[in-house]
Parts: structure tokens; sequence; C-alpha cells
């Protein structure tokens, strides 16, 4: 491979690689589309060749807090796209990254003995974030609809706030009663 | 084993860049404590496409939707980058040979993901060492000229995802709706949106204004330097910068949509690529949504904001740029 | 032959002498002056009426199967608002009749948009700016003397010409120009005695402005009145 030496450019305007072109699900969907749904912690953080040795994905590993689908076990673990070994780093444009000690509530599918994914990339991603008073938020606020008919997403609509991690589990804990019914 | 193409990053001084030069949100990936944004510096692009078809759309049909995207991008008057199909490859997308492969690959474990572009980069150079795009085979996929119902045109996906091939992040001039089965697009303008128009349409084959301006900023020609101009300013809430925050830029006279993003703590932002004369602005909250579609998660992003205007018409000069613009948002 | 008939003479020419005197009083301007070569100055305030800049919408680009037509993310509605300012001309007497003037005016107007109908309820708002607007224009004058009233004082004209319009936009880095013309009637009403002469001036008509600060290509009629202080030498 020919390789060109990079004279670094800091630039103010770029951002860590984030896009790709996605069919989004209603949250209802992501509820029902999980096998699991899982708030807690990251722990490691392991990159690994695929089996042709193509690509970088990394594996992660989650100490339970609480399930709020599925999942006895107290660790889960899934795989995303991208990843670093080495010197060489795979990016997937829109994949997930993560560090150990981010706290997140993931909606995770499997099929199979194949170690588990978030659903739709980054869709079952909701991440934990603790506010300036130690109460814990969820990222980004919840998005689905109160009725079969569909209903404009405003962006600023004042009715749409960050939910605490318990209005959080209370918003799944609906969606999957009403996916059960 | 084909030659590989490579992607090199600009030279800049470090020391030159003490405010945002440009405003379209571009790829860039951290190296150690620094991030740098990705740009092609060598011309044409070449790349290869994987010689393997999917359900109704051939091989020839995939590398002839590929090329008429690519042409698309390089039609732009005010932009200047060029491609150049070098051939069909058994390689898939992401296989590790250093070479651009665009191609079709089954991927049931993104689901909801129609396609993506991916780069391997050696951290020690900073060298992209790889640039792929991928189609997920697990959708169905259309070439029709008109679009076939139930499909995915993929001329509008390989337009999106050779956008950010050319190193330009997504844009969020585009509205949704919820709905059964999902969230969809009510309507976009850009082709950069995140989020695809229904299968069926072919309505993402054409570049808008937001897109041309960003494709401009990054590769500008000499006519996107004469003859555009930029709009810069913050965005606060309560005398403080708000990050993250989206700006639209409504031209008077053409009538085009134009964005950017307010990009660091203090609230700056900039518009670059637009036609001189009398605009309009407005301010909106990411709050509909994949945050983490436009920007790392690492990012303090402000959504509780109301969207709103800016109570002043701005004049964008030709060739340069209007200032000191400050648009407050009040909380929700 | 008495010496009554040299009397009566004498009478009837100095009732012929200040009959005739008496007309020339009266003919105050109108017979004498202006004649060709006298030269006019004025300068005073001008009033230009405001125009309908037209509504657009911002919009983008709808997905099949959510609606018809474009989806209007917002209105905008624009005005240029009626604007006073100052005058000046400076003309040349071709004949008692025709006249030749250049002029300059300068004024404020504000332009203004209404945004509205957003479609994230984003506050209805309007968005300004004051331009600095300068036209240097010329015409011809045509007086009517023969239709002068107050003792010849008050003459009437006609006129018609064209002109250069430039705006200034705020901070003056964008200059938009275009070009005008006009038509109007107007009346001076001169007061004093001898070859110089005060008077009033005020006229109104019709502006035909293309360019400038507009948002197309547009043709707009724009009333204009203007009073000036004249004086004529």
């Amino acid at each position: 491979m020919r390789r060109f030496i990079l004279i670094v450019v800091l630039v103010l305007c770029a951002r860590e690689l984030r896009a790709t072109v996605l069919v989004p699900a209603d949250f209802r969907e992501v509820v029902a589309g999980s096998q699991i749904i899982v708030y807690g912690r990251i722990t490691t953080v392991r990159p690994e060749w695929s089996d042709d040795r193509s690509r970088i994905d990394t594996v992660v590993t989650v100490m339970a807090g609480s399930y709020l689908k599925g999942g006895p076990a107290g660790t889960v673990t899934f795989r995303v796209p991208g990843g670093q070994i080495g010197r060489y780093r795979n990016v997937m444009v829109g994949a997930p990254q993560f560090q150990p000690g981010e706290e997140a509530v993931l909606f995770l599918s499997a099929s199979g003995p194949s170690i588990a994914h978030i659903f739709g990339l980054s869709q079952g991603l909701y991440r934990v974030k603790t506010d300036s008073t130690g109460r814990r938020l969820v990222v980004p606020p919840v998005l689905t609809a109160n009725s079969d008919e569909p209903q404009a997403v405003t962006r600023g609509d004042v009715n749409r706030r960050q939910l605490s991690l318990d209005e959080f589990a209370a918003t799944v804990r609906q969606a999957i009663a009403r996916g059960e019914r | 084993m084909r030659r590989a193409s490579a992607l090199m990053l600009t030279a800049l001084m470090v020391a030159a860049l003490s405010s945002p030069v440009s405003a379209y949100l571009k790829l860039g990936t951290k190296l150690g404590t620094r991030t740098v944004t990705l740009k092609w510096s060598q011309l044409p692009i070449r790349y290869f496409v994987t010689d393997r078809g999917t359900t109704g759309v051939t091989s020839t049909q995939l590398q002839q939707a590929v090329q008429s995207a690519f042409s698309t991008w390089e039609a732009v008057p005010t932009g200047q980058i060029s491609s150049q199909f070098v051939g069909f490859t058994l390689a898939t997308p992401s296989s590790g040979d250093g070479a651009t492969v665009i191609g079709f690959q089954n991927r049931p474990d993104l689901e909801r993901t129609l396609g993506a572009t991916s780069f391997m980069i050696d951290t020690t150079t900073g060298a992209v060492v790889e640039s792929d795009i991928f189609f997920n085979s697990a959708f169905p996929w259309s070439v029709s000229a008109q679009g076939e119902t139930g499909l995915f045109d993929l001329q509008s996906i390989a337009l999106h995802e050779i956008g950010h091939l050319h190193g330009l992040a997504h844009s969020a001039m585009g509205e949704t709706e919820l709905r059964a089965g999902g969230r969809r697009v009510i309507a976009a303008e850009a082709v950069m949106f995140p989020i695809a128009f229904s299968a069926g349409t072919i309505l993402g084959r054409t570049l808008r204004a937001d897109d041309i301006a960003g494709i401009g900023d990054i590769y500008p020609s000499s006519t996107y330097t004469r003859n555009t101009g930029s709009i810069s300013g913050k965005v606060t809430k309560s005398g403080k910068g708000v990050l993250g925050a989206h700006v639209i830029a409504f031209d008077m006279q053409t009538q085009k949509l134009v964005g950017g993003f307010s990009l660091s703590d203090d609230g700056s932002f900039v518009i670059a690529g637009l036609d001189p004369g009398p605009h309009v602005l407005r301010v909106e909250p990411l709050d509909d949504g994949d945050i983490e579609s436009f920007f790392d998660a690492t990012l303090n992003i402000d959504i509780d904001f109301r969207a709103q205007f800016y109570n002043k018409i701005v004049v964008v000069p030709k060739a340069g740029g209007t200032g000191g613009v400050e648009l407050k948002v009040v909380a929700k | 032959m008495s010496v009554r008939l040299p009397l009566t003479a004498f009478c009837f020419i100095g009732a012929w002498a200040a009959m005739t005197g008496t007309a020339v009083a009266q003919v105050y301007v109108g017979h004498d002056i202006p004649r060709g070569g006298n030269v006019e100055i004025s300068g005073g305030v001008a009033w230009a009426g405001g125009y309908d800049l037209g509504s657009i919408s911002a919009e983008e680009t709808r997905n099949t199967g959510t609606g018809t037509g474009p989806f209007v993310l917002f209105g905008a509605d624009s005005k240029m608002k009626a604007a006073a300012g100052v005058q000046g001309h400076i003309g040349v007497f071709v004949s008692s009749a025709v006249s030749i003037e250049g002029g300059v005016l300068a004024a404020r107007p504000h332009l203004s948009t209404e945004l509205s109908g957003d479609a994230e309820s984003a506050p209805d708002l309007t968005a300004d700016e004051t331009l600095t607007r300068l036209v240097i224009d010329g015409s011809v004058l045509f007086h009517f003397s023969a239709a002068s009233f107050g003792g010849g004082r008050g003459v009437p004209f006609v006129f018609g010409g064209g002109g250069y319009l430039r705006d200034a936009h705020e901070k003056n880095e964008v200059i938009d120009t275009g070009h005008e013309y006009h038509a109007g009637a107007g009346l001076h009403y001169w007061t004093g005695q001898g070859k110089h002469r005060v008077g009033i001036r005020a006229d109104g008509g019709l502006s035909w402005r293309t360019g400038g600060a507009d948002f197309s290509g547009t043709t707009r009629a724009v009333p204009t009145v203007t009073g000036s202080i004249a004086y004529l030498f």
C-alpha cells in the first residue's frame, strides 16, 4: 500500500466521523426489536480483527446495573463496527464509540450464538450523563409516537426533554407492555 | 494487486487557524489531542466497484449508478473534485486491500442502515490507507430512472455516501415524522440529511444548495472564492455560548437554504458558500433524535432551547463575509 | 384752444402711464424672468412611498407520501417602508419655459421582513435593516407661465427624467444599484423683486424604480413628494 504523509491540520470545524444513511425506527420498534435492554457501565473495550482480517470491530463489555428486557447475567457483551489495533484505526462513519466508565442504556439484538449488536447501528444507544446536580439524564430524548397517526417531530418542542434514568426506564417498560398486548 | 488509492490530508499551519474559516460540518478524526479533517488532496479519487450485484441490480448497473453520483458532485461549479473508475474487483468494501472499493454487502447486523462509508487510518502518519462504501444488500434496491415502489434508489444513496467519501458530514436540513414502521422524512433540503427519502423515490439524486455550499467549502474552485460569501456569529443563551445549534440561512433572492452549526463552546458559527445578498437567519436545536449523527458523543451539545429567528436582515457580500451576528435563544 | 386740452392729454397720458406701470408690476416674473441663462438652486425635503416586496416561503423538498407541494418551513413577507429624506436640485433655464436640472436625493428607507408560520413554532418576528439610499437624477421641466397666478408668482410646471439608484446596506459592505425614471408636476411660488428671486417649490410624481435593494427584478412605481426653498438668479 502506498502511504502519504499527513501534515496535521487542526480545523475547528472538523468533528469525529459520524455519518451513514439510516432508516430510523420508532422507539417502540427499537424496544420490540431488541432482545436485551440493559442499563450499565462500560467496563472493557476490546478491538479485534474480523475473521477475514478485513476490518476492525470492537467488542464492548457492560457491567449490568439493571435489565429492562432479557439478560440474566451480570455482564453483557456486544460488538460495534470500528476500532483501533496498533497504529490502524478503522472507522465506520455512524458507528458509536465507547470508553470504559461510560454509562448507557443499550438496546441489543442478537441472533443465534453471535455476539449481540446495538439495534440500528446507534439507534439503540442512549447514553446516560450526569448533570450538575448529580441527576442521571438519558441522551438523546425519546421519540415515540403517541398514536398510530403520523406525528411531526418538531425541533425545539417544549414538551420534549431529556428524561431522567428512572423516567426513561418507565418509558421502556410502557413500550414493552404495549408491545405485549 | 491494484494500486491503492490514498487520501492525503492537507497541509496547513496550525498557527494560522485561529478561528473557523469554513463552516460546513466536515468529517474528521482525533489523532491524539487533535482533530484532523478528511479531504482528498490528490485527485482524481480512484475507486473500484465490487463485481457483485444484488437482487434487481447488476454490478454494471451498480457501477453506472456510482459513476452518476460521482459526476453529480463533480458538476458543482463552485467545487473542484474529480474521480476515476479504475475497474471491477472481487474485493468487498472494507477488505483491507488499501483500495477504495464501493459495493454491496449483506450486513443484517446493521439493520436500518442502508449504506455506510468507512475509513482505515494509519494513526502514526495520519494517512487514510483505505476508504470504502457499502450498500446493504439486506435492503431492496433499484436503479430505475423513475424509481420503483418499495425499492431504495441506489443512485440517491450513492450520492449521499460519496458526499461522505469526499469529507462531508451530515446536514440537519430536514424534517421528520413518527409513524407506524418508524421515523420518516417529511421533507429534506439536503442530500446529506442522514435519513433517506422513502423507498421508491429518486428525489435524492439532486444536490441542494446546502450540499453545494458544503462541497465548495471543502474543495473550493476559484468561482467559489470569487462569487460567494459567508455569515458568522454566535448562538447564545443567557449570555453563554450554545454548542451544536443548527443555524439556517435563507436567501431572500434565490430562496435557497444553507445550514451551519455552532461548533465551539462560545457558540461561534460560520455559514459559507452563500450567494451575495440579503438573508434571514433561523436557529434550532438538534433535539429530534440521534445527535451522534452529527457530533461526537463526548461533546456537551445543548438541545434545551426553542427555534428562533434573528431580528436583522443579514446581507452577504461577494467574496467576503459579514459577521457580528448574535442569535439569542431561550430555554424551553 | 384752451389750457384744458393739454391738461386732459396730460391726464390721459398720465393715466395710461399709470396703468402700464401697474401692469408691469403685476407681471411679476412671468414675462421677463426667468429666461434662458437663469439658474435655479433648490433644496429641501423629500418623501417616497413604501412598497411591497412580495411574499416568499422557505421550502424543503417533500418526501413522497407525506403530502402535496413543497414543505414550508416558514414564510417571509417583505416591505420597503415609506421614507423621508433630503434632496437638492440645480437647474438652468434654456428658455423662459424650459429648464434642465440635476438632482440628488438621500434617504434612509427601512427594509423589513415579517417571518411567520414556522413549522417548528419559532415565534413570529420581523427582521429588518436600514438602507442608505442615494438617487442622482436629471430632469427636464416645462414651466407654464401662461397659467401663472398670484400676480405671476405661482408658476406650475411638469417634469420628467431619469437617474441612478444606489442602496447601501447596513455596514456599507454591500451596494445594490439600479435606475429610475420619473415624471410629475409641481409649482413654484416666487417672492422678492429684481433679478434674484427666492421662492418655494413643491412637486409630486411617480418614480419607476428597478434594482436597488430588491428581491426581484420588478420595476416598482413609487409616489414621491418634495418641498424645497428655491433661489433663482
